[in-house]
């Protein structure tokens, strides 16, 4: 008994520095925080793929594909899952939409659906974008003739797109 | 610029109008009167019908950015009173939204957002579904809410085929198919006194992926008794009038 108990001890002694070492390292260098956000941001990708804009409805789909290949930020993804291999899952891509000029249609193809993975370091997306769902931890602004939602300071307004919801990004107050 | 290349430009330039005749005399409609006249048979039960209601479970693929068509579905509760007023719940993915149109206004509310955009609309419900897709409105059974869809519908077409009969869960259809310049469709239509479709299927063959639209229509009702005030939207306390997204000013 007393033999078992000091080699429990003793792997226990030989483990804990490596899992220390473990922590600290998935804690976060700032590299590897970036790497974190990246991640976050790429599943935007699956969201745009929940809120491509009516096909049936004649939109201009291949706008949409334009949009992304405008922003070829991260070159050698990592890949993997099943929809996830495209160059196009950060908020930079909505932004390059906007500033292209395919501010309506187009670029609600790049919406988001409800945010369901924790976003870390994400900038913040840019006045014009359009998504199809708002993020968390929203809260109501009344102003006239519609209302503002403030999400951690970045402001939506919402419209209606078809029968669907949409919010933009807007400059406010 | 080689003296051969532009007596060959002058050639095209002469026979082109030339060809656009023949390709029309080539693609010459071939259209099954039968096909035709069980098409309308089936449009005019509905149109026949005063107040009717249904459930139409829709699937339409929409192209992702990988290039792949991901299909989402929905469910549509229609209720219909001839010649004004229209009431449409949606419940799907992306799209838990009511349409109340009562003769004066159309609008569209979501519950769970509590948004609303409210507009006027012309008296008719022709002229409301007219109106609203200059909005970019649009509902996919649309063709079987107006007042006489059927010249609408076979306008363009350029092939009409009935396939046959089907037995589908213990029930026979008849299966029709056709195609125009942009789209390929079909129909199963359940026959009877009044036949009515039970599925009905899009291709969208000129969109890039070709996404496909399904509906199956269920629980019609042809003799419905609609409450009066179901198709006038009373706005909740906690709810916000918002505005259309603005148009493309090309479009």
């Amino acid at each position: 008994m007393k033999v078992t108990l000091t080699i429990s001890l003793a792997i226990w002694l030989a483990f804990s520095p490596v899992q220390a070492r473990v922590r600290s390292y998935s804690g976060g260098t700032t590299a590897n925080r970036v790497q974190v956000g990246n991640r976050s941001a790429n599943a935007n990708v699956n969201r745009n793929l929940n809120q491509n804009t009516n096909v049936n409805r004649n939109v201009n789909v291949n706008n949409n594909v334009n949009v992304n290949r405008n922003v070829n930020v991260h070159g050698g993804y990592y890949g993997g899952g099943c929809c996830a291999y495209h160059d196009d899952y950060n908020w930079g891509a909505f932004a390059a939409g906007a500033a292209v000029g395919v501010a309506t249609t187009a670029v609600v193809a790049a919406a988001t659906a409800p945010r369901t993975t924790t976003v870390v370091a994400v900038p913040a997306p840019a006045i014009g974008t359009v998504i199809g769902a708002l993020p968390g931890g929203c809260s109501a602004v009344s102003a006239p003739g519609t209302v503002i939602y403030n999400c951690s300071n970045v402001y939506y307004r919402p419209y209606y797109q078809g029968t669907s919801l949409v919010y933009q990004v807007v400059q406010y107050p | 610029m080689p003296k051969g290349s532009y007596l060959l430009r002058l050639l095209l330039r002469g026979v082109g109008p030339l060809l656009i005749p023949l390709a029309a005399l080539a693609a010459q409609p071939d259209l099954d009167p039968d096909a035709l006249a069980i098409l309308k048979s089936t449009v005019s039960s509905i149109t026949a019908a005063k107040n009717f209601s249904f459930h139409v479970r829709v699937a339409h693929d929409r192209l992702a950015t990988n290039n792949q068509l991901i299909t989402y579905f929905r469910t549509e509760a229609v209720t219909v009173s001839r010649p004004n007023k229209v009431r449409i719940d949606t419940d799907g993915e992306h799209s838990d939204v009511d349409f109340f149109y009562d003769g004066t206004k159309a609008t569209l509310f979501d519950p769970q957002a509590k948004l609303y955009v409210s507009k006027s609309a012309p008296s008719t419900i022709d002229g409301m579904i007219e109106a609203l897709e200059k909005q970019g409105v649009t509902f996919p059974m649309s063709d079987l809410l107006q007042s006489d869809p059927y010249d609408s519908m076979v306008k363009g077409l350029q092939t009409a085929y009935i396939v046959g009969r089907v037995d589908i869960n213990n029930k026979t259809f008849v299966h029709l198919v056709f195609t125009e310049a942009s789209a390929d469709w079909q129909l199963w239509v359940e026959p009877g006194d009044k036949p009515l479709p039970r599925g009905m299927t899009i291709i969208y063959k000129t969109q890039p992926g070709s996404p496909r639209l399904t509906m199956d229509f269920t629980d019609w009702n042809l003799d419905a008794q609609p409450a009066a005030d179901m198709f006038t939207f009373v706005k909740p306390d906690d709810a916000h009038e918002i505005g259309f997204f603005p148009l493309n000013k090309g479009k």
